[in-house]
């Protein structure tokens, strides 16, 4: 029975893991991608995926594409306000990313549309993406869904009691 | 010294004037006003609805398509919010969307897009030609950008229209105004002392 205290530790270890929090950061050569979110979204909607993107180098870099399981297709929009007053959604091929700046992807501006949702993004629920960049490579992130018109993660203004 | 202050007072109060023009626009009086106007469209049940139906509630309509993945859900959110701040008094507004995109959204899809913000949000659709004539009297200007995968998005006004409980509309809140404006004006008006 020797195995027991550690087949106990390796349990205790795995559902510590499991319970914590997922990262909210990822890097990779320089990039951090930090807090990624997105809205609950039904199967067949348009889903909006939100984070901010750090450059520490001092080189500049292009966010190229992203892909996600969740979505047909994954592409940068920037929501623009026409002196008319209309809205409407325009679509960036690629997404700059200056050497030191750090670029916030946020409602009511810049956001990764996610188109034909495969799948119901349930709140509370993670999904992961894949970020190409241009000079980083890949970066892979867990997206936390966030409630249907959350403005920030973790708003818990106004969740359903 | 004293015309100094004055000034400032002045320029405060415009300040405050166009502060609140820019975030809740009043009806121009004399004006004529379409907004309002009755319509007749479909629930997510293939029911007829009538604005006449509810009469006796204060209303708020926007116009917006489930497929808008940043700024629709922002302003559902925020008139959610605004009827979760008001309390008790929220028992008397009925939120609506109307879609603009009739070819997409309609039926089960339309009511469980409705539904993720608030039970009491309900989701109504016309014919193209319906969703036309009901926009352009309620000065809403939509129109259709078809992208590069051969889909679609819109490029749209994005307003929330209050109607009181005899139909009549009373304000409008642009795309700035947030939850707790949205809820202390109606407040305000539902105790008529704007």
């Amino acid at each position: 029975m020797q195995w027991m205290p550690a087949l106990i530790a390796y349990l205790g270890l795995s559902l510590a893991l499991a319970c914590s929090p997922g990262a909210a950061q990822s890097s990779k050569a320089d990039l951090t991608i930090d807090r990624p979110w997105a809205r609950a979204a039904i199967k067949g909607s348009t889903g909006a995926l939100y984070l901010t993107i750090s450059n520490s180098s001092g080189n500049d870099d292009r966010l190229v594409s992203v892909t996600s399981d969740v979505a047909k297709s994954a592409q940068v929009h920037e929501t623009k306000v026409n002196p008319d007053g209309t809205m409407e959604m325009l679509a960036l091929d690629v997404l700059p990313i200056p050497a030191h700046a750090r670029v916030e992807l946020k409602p009511g501006g810049l956001h990764v549309m996610l188109t034909d949702l495969q799948k119901t993004l349930q709140y509370r629920s993670k999904f992961s993406a894949v970020f190409r960049f241009e000079r980083a490579g890949l970066l892979q992130i867990e997206v936390s869904v966030e409630r249907p018109g959350a403005k920030q993660p973790d708003d818990v203004a106004g969740m359903k009691m | 010294m004293r015309s100094a202050q004055a000034a400032g007072l002045k320029l405060w109060t415009f300040l405050g004037a166009v502060c609140v023009s820019i975030f809740a626009i009043e009806p121009q009086t004399g004006a004529q006003q379409a907004v309002g106007a009755p319509f007749a469209l479909t629930d997510s049940s293939g029911k007829i609805v009538r604005s006449s139906d509810f009469k006796g509630k204060w209303l708020l309509v926007y116009f917006g398509y489930t497929h808008c993945a940043d700024q629709c859900p922002f302003e559902l959110s925020d008139m959610v919010d605004a009827m979760r701040q008001m309390g008790a008094q929220a028992s008397a507004v009925q939120p609506i969307f109307i879609t603009i995109d009739p070819e997409r959204d309609g039926g089960q899809y339309l009511s469980d897009y409705v539904a993720q913000f608030d039970d009491r949000l309900i989701g109504l659709r016309g014919t193209a030609e319906e969703i036309t004539k009901l926009a352009s009297d309620y000065g809403i200007s939509y129109t259709k950008i078809p992208t590069k995968n051969g889909d679609y998005s819109f490029r749209h006004s994005s307003e929330i229209f209050v109607l009181n409980p005899q139909g009549q509309y009373q304000v409008t809140f642009s795309h700035m105004s947030d939850g707790y404006m949205m809820a202390s004006k109606l407040l305000e008006l539902m105790s008529g002392t704007n």
